[in-house]
């Protein structure tokens, strides 16, 4: 039952999203993972996970597509270019940061664009983000799986 | 299919470039036996590793054929055994990914009839291997220690100093102290130092491809050493779609092709197939003729029989300490207690591999974690690393059941059938898996670990027993050296060899094995004074204008 009218991706064709279309996602995601403005190189992490998704994975440009256009419209502007502050309020206020989305929400007939962000598009942005070096940063390792290191470091604690 | 090309010669063919047939394709060509190895897949260059990693890490198979369908399948049986990540196609074959353990069997693994009263005895002895083992541990750079109490004995040391053992090794060495269980180093063929040409390991923790070159791969340790003799070529690409017999019940010909499905065909004096566990099988199925009705070779009906791997699964717990897992793709500590000095006629001998990587990956705690913004990240940071795993490996018995078939209603590429895998499991093998669970819980339990759980029941990347060795024509496909019963001029080579398979991982015992029959050719060619320096046969590349 509750599986029956949880979001789901849809079947549409990979592809590449617009820069605005990035842009938003990135100002989106930056809230989600760090709660702060990304510097450059976590950016790139957000765009290289976005691009593969849209460009390999059917449903994920689609899906992508709709939070930017979502977030844009409940922004009444571009998203990206209101305030840290504001997007999280925003986002606070449409309870865009819980991904945790309950069969009763799933059975309204209204907000189902809304539910497909928080249980689609918000894990797999965190867990994008996560699978990133910003993931290994996070917990501590500058090496990690397809970054080379120093061989004698596993041997003992991380300093 | 296209028509087809003039006939090539060579003076031996290899049909695949992985552990067997490349390591043939070396012992050969450096006694002067000019060999032509086809091989399916492409060439895989070092350079292109860092990307192959990265995409490793992002879930993608880097080792997946570009030719759609090449490698379709079907399965039945009671476990459906998936071929996708369990071997590759191409120069190095299932080399390019395995882990590199290099586990010898132990003298008891080729005495199963004898002394467990299951099974099949080998027709052959570790004692008539054990030479083979280490030129095979030279040959590939094996890093290791002698410290298994329960290995066989062995001639020649190691040739590299093993990896020490990782922190989280600690915690199992102090659980296994308690409870009076050996445990010991795994002897990997991965450079602990430079060797070979080949680089120091640098722990980028993506084993399944390396970037660097460390871990050994035929594609590095054999081919270009047997390229480089001047009487070995490699066409890759080349995909071998039957083998044909002349009047005599020899091997004439093999029919080959590339991606532009071309047909080409190459003769030989001698045909070794070493196209792993599924696909040797089936290629002889393929070539089914007058001569051999139900496949080449397989007038014994065993050809595809006896489909055997190694049942896997993982237990872990959750400790209150942090492990720090993930910063390399290899274990460094195993036990082998249980592989051998016990009553193996109702239950399977089984191997503990204690785990450098257990447990949730940042990317997968966080999506999951019900945190966002600022405390996500002390979230994962506090979730993360504190999974200790230990996998267990357990002996399986050759089931006639299970088997490779061909499945006419689904055609490959080529529009060849496909392979059917059926593989399932017996009470042998359940009654050694649960044991090893009590004993991995067990571990885990004495250092403290909560939310112990085992997983699923899994396979390894070991395809054997399809094409058996052994001295009676009715009961096994190829004699001691390897050379099928059925036609004179045919050797099967690799893991389809294996007439039990022990709980150790196969490829080393494979490398030793094809080293002997190699040897064994040779010698052959010797005694009818027929050696001879061959040039450069001049092959053409499947898919080149010929």
């Amino acid at each position: 039952m509750s599986r029956r009218f949880k979001p789901r991706l849809d079947a549409t064709a990979p592809g590449v999203l617009s820069e605005r279309e990035m842009q938003t996602i990135v100002a989106f995601t930056a809230v989600l993972v760090e709660g702060r403005e990304l510097n450059t190189h976590e950016a790139g992490y957000v765009v290289e996970h976005v691009t593969d998704k849209a460009g390999k994975t059917p449903g994920y440009l689609s899906l992508y597509q709709k939070t930017a256009a979502l977030l844009d419209r409940l922004a009444g502007a571009p998203f990206s270019s209101l305030s840290l502050e504001q997007r999280i309020g925003l986002m606070m206020r449409h309870r865009l940061t819980d991904s945790d989305v309950r069969i009763r929400e799933c059975l309204r007939p209204w907000g189902r664009e809304t539910l497909a962000v928080r249980a689609l598009a918000v894990p797999d942005l965190i867990g994008g983000y996560y699978l990133s070096p910003a993931g290994w940063a996070a917990v501590g390792y500058e090496a990690f799986p397809s970054r080379c290191g120093d061989l004698t470091r596993y041997t003992s604690a991380e300093a | 299919m296209a028509a087809g090309d003039g006939v090539r010669e060579a003076e031996v063919c290899i049909i695949g470039a992985g552990a067997a047939g490349a390591i043939m394709a070396l012992e050969l060509a450096r006694r002067g036996i000019g060999v032509v190895v086809l091989e399916s897949g492409p060439r895989h260059d070092l350079g292109r590793r860092g990307e192959y990693s990265r995409r490793f890490v992002k879930g993608e198979n880097p080792w997946e054929s570009p030719l759609k369908g090449i490698d379709r399948y079907t399965t039945g049986g009671s476990v459906g055994y998936r071929l996708e990540w369990n071997r590759a196609r191409g120069v190095g074959g299932s080399t390019l990914h395995w882990e590199g353990t290099t586990l010898r069997l132990r003298a008891d693994d080729f005495r199963m009839r004898t002394l467990h009263g299951v099974a099949e005895d080998w027709p052959i002895s570790y004692e008539e291997l054990e030479p083979y083992y280490g030129k095979a541990e030279r040959a590939l750079g094996v890093a290791g220690t002698p410290d298994d109490p329960w290995a066989s004995p062995r001639s020649t040391a190691f040739p590299l100093p093993p990896f020490p053992l990782s922190f989280s090794d600690g915690f199992f060495a102090r659980a296994c102290r308690k409870l009076d269980i050996a445990l010991h180093q795994v002897p990997q063929a991965r450079n602990s130092l430079a060797y070979g040409g080949r680089s120091q390991c640098h722990a980028c923790g993506t084993c399944h491809v390396c970037p660097t070159g460390a871990k050994a791969s035929t594609d590095l340790t054999h081919i270009p050493q047997a390229v480089a003799t001047g009487h070995a070529d490699v066409v890759a690409d080349a995909t071998v779609l039957r083998l044909e017999v002349d009047g005599s019940s020899q091997v004439r010909s093999v029919v080959y092709a590339g991606g532009d499905r071309r047909e080409r065909r190459l003769s030989a004096r001698l045909f070794v197939v070493a196209a792993g566990g599924v696909e040797t099988a089936r290629l002889l199925l393929l070539s089914a003729s007058p001569d051999f009705p139900r496949g080449l070779a397989n007038r014994s009906g065993l050809v595809g029989r006896y489909f055997t791997s190694h049942p896997m699964i993982d237990v872990t717990g959750r400790v209150a300490e942090r492990v720090y897992p993930y910063r390399i793709g290899f274990s460094t500590a195993m036990s082998g207690q249980f592989a051998m000095p016990r009553d193996r006629q109702r239950r399977g001998a089984f191997l503990l591999e204690f785990l450098n990587s257990a447990g949730p990956l940042p990317g997968e705690i966080a999506p999951v974690s019900g945190a966002w913004g600022t405390a996500l990240g002390q979230r994962v940071k506090a979730e993360f690393g504190r999974t200790l795993g230990i996998r267990i490996y357990a002996e399986q018995l050759p089931i006639a059941a299970n088997t490779v078939t061909l499945d006419a209603g689904i055609t490959d590429y080529f529009g060849n059938p496909v392979p059917h895998i059926t593989y399932g499991i017996g009470p042998y093998e359940r009654a050694a898996l649960k044991e090893a669970e009590e004993v991995a819980a067990k571990i885990l339990a004495t250092l403290g670990a909560e939310d112990i759980r085992a997983s699923a029941l899994g396979y390894a990347a070991h395809q054997l027993g399809t094409h058996r060795m052994g001295s009676d024509p009715a009961q096994s496909v190829v004699n001691a050296h390897l050379r099928a019963h059925d036609v004179p001029n045919l050797y099967l080579v690799g893991g389809g060899t294996f007439v039990t398979v022990s709980s150790s991982p196969p490829t080393l015992t494979i490398a030793a094995l094809a080293i002997r029959t190699a040897e064994h050719i040779a010698e052959a060619y010797r005694g009818q004074g027929t050696t001879r320096r061959t040039h450069r046969s001049g092959v053409p590349a499947a898919g080149m204008a010929t």
